[in-house]
C-alpha cells in the first residue's frame, strides 16, 4: 500500500500467562498523519505502541509494515523510529547535547555533523539555551522537549509518543499540549502518540483511535469522533454522554419525564445519548422534558446540574452559570441542536 | 526522664566508641614505642616499623597485588555479571544471584577446604600466588555484584535500555554507553569494597597459603604468634596505614552510591 | 534467539566459568569428599552423635547467638543517639565506629589481647589500682569480646542507615497521641527498625559462626566449630570429618542468613 507510513496487519499480542493485552487488530497510518492512541488505562494502547516501536514482538501471523516494508522481524534498534518515553528516560550520564547527538553516534555520523545536527533539532524544538546542561538540570516541560529532539534528531521514519504529557503537571501539561502540536506538524513528520486523555488526543491527533479491551473501536477525525461515535461506549468515553433509554414513537423519543425529538430513520435498535452540552435548561413552557435536580456544582464558567427522573437515569446537564437550579427543583430541559447521538445497539462486548 | 535516656544512651556510645579504638590506638602507639613495658617514657622510635619492613615488607606487596588482581576480576567478572542478572529476569537468575553469593554466607574456613580439596594436587597452581587469588575473588565477587546491581534497580534500567535501542544502539553500546556510566557510582564503591576486603581476608587466605605466598593478614597472625609486641603493633600500624584510607574512601563512595540510589 | 538475549548470555558468561570452576565444582568436591572416610555417609551420623563436635556446635551458637544479641543492644543505642543528634565531630566519631569493618579476625583477636592478655590495658590497670591480676583474653569472656568488636561496626552501620530512613512524622504522631517515650520507643521506632535489626542480627551471627582469624590468634581451648574444623584438617588430617563439619557449618550458616533475608527483604551479606 502506497503512502502509508505504518500498516498493522492482524497483529496482536498475548503476554506469558495468557493475558491478551492486544487483539488482532489492523492499522494504516498514511505518511505524515499525527494519530493519536485513545483509551482506557489497560486498554492495550501502549502494547500497540511497543509493538510499533519493535519494543515487543507481535503473535506469529502478525505483520508490521513500514513503507510497505515488513519490519515484523526487526528489533527496535533497526527499525529506525524516534520514540518518546513516558518518563522520557533522558540519559543521566549525557549532557543535553550528548542525549540529543546519541543516536547519531551510534550511526557512526562525524563529530561536526552531529553537533550541527544537534544544535539545529534544539533550536527547532526552542531548547537551544539548554545544550550544555545535565539532565537532572531540568525542568519537566524542558525534558519533555529534549526528548522530543533527541527522538527526531535521527529523522526517524516514525515518530513515536507514549503518554508524552502525563509526566507534566496539569498546568503545564495543557500549554504543552498546544505546543506538542505544533512541534509535531513543524516536523512534518509521521506520528503515533498514546494518551488516555480526550482532550490530549482531540486537540493534537489528526484522527484518533479509540481502544478498548486491547481492540481498536473507532478511528476517525476528532470531530467524525465526536459527532458519530462507533458506539454507546465510544459515545461516553469520549466527551462523557449518558444513556437516555426511552422508546422512539412517531419521531419523538419517549423518556419519564417527556419526550425529546428525535426524526427517524432509525436502526430498528438504535440507542440514543446525550453530552452535558446536548440539553439546556428551559423554561417549563418551552420544555419537552422535565426532571428534578440532584445535585448542582458551580464550575466557574458553567452550572453542572445532574438531574433524576428525565431519563431512565441519571442526567448531567451544563448550564450558564447563573442558572436557577437548587437540588430538590423540578426543572425543564431542552435539547440543543444536534444534541442527540444515535448508535447502533451491538456494543461489544470487552 | 528524657535527660536519664539521653546519658544512657552517651555512656552506652561512648563505651562503645573507647572498647573499639583504645587497643587500636594502643597498638599504633606500642608500635612507635622503644619499650611497651617501660612505656611511652622509654621513648618513640621507627625501629620496630623498620623491622616489620625488613621481616615482612613482601607481605605487603603481595597482599596489594592480590588486591589489584581481585579487583581487575571483580571488574571483567562482576559488571558484566550484574548487568545480565539486572536484565534477565525470573528465577534462574535469581537462584544463580544467590548462588554466587554463597562466599558471603559460607564460612571462608569450608570454601577454602573446598578449594584445597579440587586443586590441592595441582602443585604449579597449589603453590602460586593465583590460588590465592581465587578465594580472593570468590569471596569479593558478591559485593561487587552486589553494589552494581543496587544501582542498576534504581535507575530503571530497562527504559534507559529501550530509549538507546529506540535509537539504533545495539546492545554492547547499551551496556559500554548507557549501562555502565550510570552504574559508575555502585562500580567505584563495590570496587573500594574489594580492595579493602581483599587486603584484610584472612579466613580464606590462611587455608590456601603456602610459606611462599603470606599475604599481610596472614603475616600479622606470624607476628602475634611468634614476635614481641612491639614488631607485632608496628606490623598491626602499618595495617592500618594501609586500609584506613581505604575504609574512608569505601564509606564516602556507598554513601555517595546510596543517595545515587535514593 | 535474539541478539539482546545473546549479548546477556555473553555478559554472563565470565561469572559462570568462574563461578562453575571455583564455587560450584570445589563444593561438590567437598561434599564428595564428606562421604569418603571409612564410613561413608554415615559419618554425618556419627558427627552429629559425637558430644564433642555437638558441644563445639552448641558453644558456636551460644557465644554467636549472645554476640549477635549484646551487638543488638549496644550497636541500636548507639545508632539512635548518633542518627538524631547533631555535635561537633559527630561524623568522625561514626567513622571511628565503622572503622573496625575492614579488620581480619587476627587483628581483631591482637586488640583483644592488648586490652585483656597478659601484657594488656586491663592487667596493667588492675597491678597498678587493686594489686590484682585481670586477665580474660583467652577464656570465653575474650572470644565473647572478640566476636562483639567485629560485630557493632556491622550492626551499627545498617540500624543507622535504618534509622535515618524511620519517618519522624511517626514518633511526633506517637507523642501527639500521648505515648511517652518508653512507649515511643517500643511501639514505633524498634518495630520501624525490626526488619534492619534482623538483617544485622542474623549477619553478624553468621560472621561471628564462620569466624575464624579471632579463635585462632586468642589460641583458647574453646572448641569453637571453624577451629575444630582447623584441628581435624591439619592435625589430625581428618579431612572427611573436616569436610563434613564444614557442610554443616555452611548450611547452617547460609539456612540463617536466608531466612533472615525472606524476613527482612533486605541485602543481608556475613563478611570477614
Amino acid at each position: 500500500m502506497s503512502g502509508a507510513a505504518i500498516a498493522l496487519e492482524g497483529v496482536a499480542r498475548t503476554f506469558p500467562g495468557g493475558a491478551q493485552a492486544v487483539r488482532p487488530c489492523a492499522l494504516v497510518v498514511p505518511q505524515g498523519e499525527i494519530l493519536g492512541l485513545l483509551g482506557p488505562s489497560g486498554c492495550g494502547k501502549t502494547t500497540l505502541l511497543r509493538l510499533i516501536a519493535g519494543l515487543e514482538r507481535p503473535d506469529p501471523g502478525g505483520r508490521v509494515l513500514f513503507d510497505g516494508r515488513d519490519v515484523t522481524r526487526l528489533p527496535v534498534e533497526a527499525r529506525h523510529v524516534g520514540m518518546v518515553f513516558q518518563s522520557y528516560a533522558l540519559f543521566p550520564n549525557m549532557t543535553v547535547a550528548g542525549n540529543v547527538g546519541y543516536g547519531l553516534r551510534v550511526r557512526g555520523v562525524r563529530r561536526a555533523e552531529i553537533a550541527a545536527r544537534v544544535e539545529e533539532v534544539l533550536a527547532l524544538c526552542d531548547a537551544s539555551a539548554l545544550a550544555s546542561r545535565r539532565v537532572d538540570q531540568l525542568s519537566g516541560g524542558q525534558r519533555q522537549r529534549v526528548a522530543l529532539a533527541r527522538a527526531v534528531a535521527v529523522r526517524p521514519r516514525v515518530l513515536l509518543l507514549d503518554e508524552p504529557l502525563s509526566a507534566l503537571d496539569a498546568a503545564l501539561r495543557e500549554r504543552l499540549r498546544d505546543e506538542l502540536a505544533t512541534l509535531l506538524r513543524r516536523f512534518a513528520i509521521t506520528a503515533v502518540f498514546v494518551t488516555h486523555d480526550q482532550a490530549e488526543a482531540l486537540a493534537i491527533a489528526d484522527r484518533v483511535a479509540v481502544m478498548r479491551a486491547g481492540r481498536i473501536v473507532q478511528a476517525d477525525t476528532p470531530r467524525a469522533l465526536y459527532a458519530a461515535p462507533a458506539d454507546a461506549w465510544v459515545a461516553r468515553f469520549v466527551g462523557g454522554a449518558a444513556d437516555l433509554g426511552g422508546v422512539v414513537s412517531d419521531g419523538s423519543l419517549l423518556l419519564p419525564g417527556g419526550r425529546l425529538p428525535a426524526p427517524g430513520p432509525h436502526a430498528p435498535r438504535a440507542r440514543f445519548l446525550v453530552r452535558p452540552g446536548g440539553l439546556d435548561l428551559a423554561d417549563r413552557s418551552e420544555a419537552t422534558l422535565v426532571g428534578a435536580v440532584t445535585r448542582a456544582t458551580f464550575l466557574g464558567d458553567r452550572l453542572r446540574v445532574e438531574i433524576d427522573g428525565a431519563a431512565e437515569g441519571a442526567l448531567v446537564v451544563d448550564a450558564a452559570p447563573d442558572a436557577a437550579a437548587a437540588p430538590g427543583a423540578r426543572v425543564g430541559l431542552r435539547l440543543r441542536p444536534g444534541g442527540l447521538i444515535v448508535v447502533p445497539e451491538a456494543e461489544e462486548a470487552p | 526522664m528524657r535527660a536519664a535516656a539521653l546519658g544512657f544512651q552517651i555512656a552506652v556510645t561512648g563505651l562503645a566508641v573507647a572498647f573499639l579504638l583504645i587497643p587500636a590506638l594502643m597498638s599504633a602507639v606500642t608500635g612507635v614505642t622503644a619499650n611497651y613495658f617501660r612505656g611511652l617514657s622509654s621513648g618513640l622510635t621507627l625501629d620496630w616499623v623498620a623491622r616489620v619492613w625488613e621481616l615482612y615488607a613482601s607481605t605487603v606487596w603481595r597482599s596489594m597485588r592480590i588486591a589489584l588482581g581481585a579487583l581487575a576480576a571483580a571488574l571483567l567478572i562482576g559488571v558484566p555479571a550484574a548487568y545480565a542478572l539486572a536484565r534477565a529476569p525470573g528465577r534462574l537468575a535469581r537462584a544463580i544471584e544467590e548462588f554466587v553469593s554463597l562466599p558471603l554466607a559460607v564460612p571462608g574456613l569450608a570454601l577454602a577446604l573446598a578449594l584445597l580439596q579440587l586443586y590441592g594436587t595441582w602443585r604449579g597452581f597449589r603453590i602460586s600466588e593465583w590460588f590465592i587469588l581465587v578465594g580472593h575473588v570468590l569471596y569479593t565477587l558478591p559485593f561487587m555484584i552486589r553494589a552494581v546491581l543496587a544501582v542498576f534497580a534504581a535507575i530503571d534500567l530497562p527504559k534507559l535500555e529501550e530509549a538507546a535501542a529506540a535509537l539504533g544502539a545495539p546492545p554492547w553500546r547499551r551496556f559500554i554507553d548507557i549501562a555502565v556510566p550510570n552504574a559508575a557510582p555502585g562500580v567505584l564503591a563495590g570496587a573500594l569494597t574489594v580492595v579493602t576486603l581483599s587486603i584484610g581476608e584472612f579466613n580464606l587466605t590462611w587455608m590456601l597459603h603456602t610459606p611462599l605466598t603470606k599475604t599481610l593478614p596472614v603475616g600479622l597472625a606470624d607476628s602475634y604468634a611468634s614476635m614481641r609486641l612491639e614488631v607485632a603493633s608496628a606490623y598491626t600500624l602499618v595495617f592500618f596505614v594501609m586500609v584506613l584510607p581505604l575504609l574512608v574512601a569505601m564509606q564516602w563512595a556507598a554513601a555517595r552510591a546510596q543517595g545515587f540510589v535514593r | 534467539m535474539r541478539a539482546d538475549d545473546r549479548f546477556t548470555l555473553l555478559a554472563a558468561l565470565p561469572l559462570a566459568i568462574f563461578a562453575g570452576a571455583f564455587l560450584l565444582l570445589p563444593l561438590a568436591r567437598l561434599i564428595m569428599a564428606s562421604g569418603e572416610g571409612p564410613s561413608g555417609w554415615a559419618l554425618y551420623g556419627q558427627v552429629l552423635a559425637n558430644p564433642r563436635y555437638m558441644r563445639a556446635l552448641g558453644q558456636t551458637v551460644a557465644v554467636s547467638g549472645l554476640v549477635s544479641l549484646a551487638a543488638l543492644a549496644v550497636a541500636t543505642t548507639a545508632a539512635l543517639f548518633l542518627v538524631r543528634r547533631r555535635f561537633f565531630g559527630r561524623s568522625v566519631l561514626i567513622g571511628l565506629l565503622t572503622f573496625p569493618l575492614a579488620f581480619p579476625g587476627v587483628v581483631v583477636g591482637f586488640m583483644i589481647i592488648l586490652l585483656g592478655g597478659r601484657q594488656g590495658l586491663m592487667n596493667a590497670l588492675a597491678r597498678d589500682l587493686f594489686d590484682a591480676r585481670l586477665v580474660f583474653a583467652y577464656s570465653m569472656t575474650g572470644l565473647f569480646l572478640g566476636y562483639l568488636y567485629f560485630s557493632i561496626p556491622r550492626v551499627l552501620l545498617t540500624v543507622m542507615a535504618a534509622a535515618e530512613k524511620l519517618d519522624p512524622a511517626l514518633e511526633e504522631a506517637a507523642r501527639s497521641l500521648g505515648a511517652g517515650p518508653v512507649a515511643v520507643l517500643r511501639d514505633v521506632t524498634l518495630p520501624g527498625l525490626a526488619p534492619a535489626l534482623v538483617a544485622s542480627g542474623a549477619v553478624a551471627f553468621a560472621t561471628a559462626m564462620g569466624a575464624f582469624g579471632t579463635a585462632f590468634t586468642l589460641a583458647t581451648n574453646i572448641d569453637v566449630l571453624p577451629m575444630v574444623i582447623y584441628t581435624e584438617f591439619t592435625l589430625a588430617a581428618n579431612i572427611a570429618t573436616a569436610a563434613a563439619l564444614s557442610v554443616v557449618l555452611g548450611l547452617v550458616t547460609w539456612a540463617l542468613l536466608f531466612l533472615a533475608r525472606s524476613f527482612a527483604g533486605a541485602a543481608v551479606a556475613a563478611g570477614g
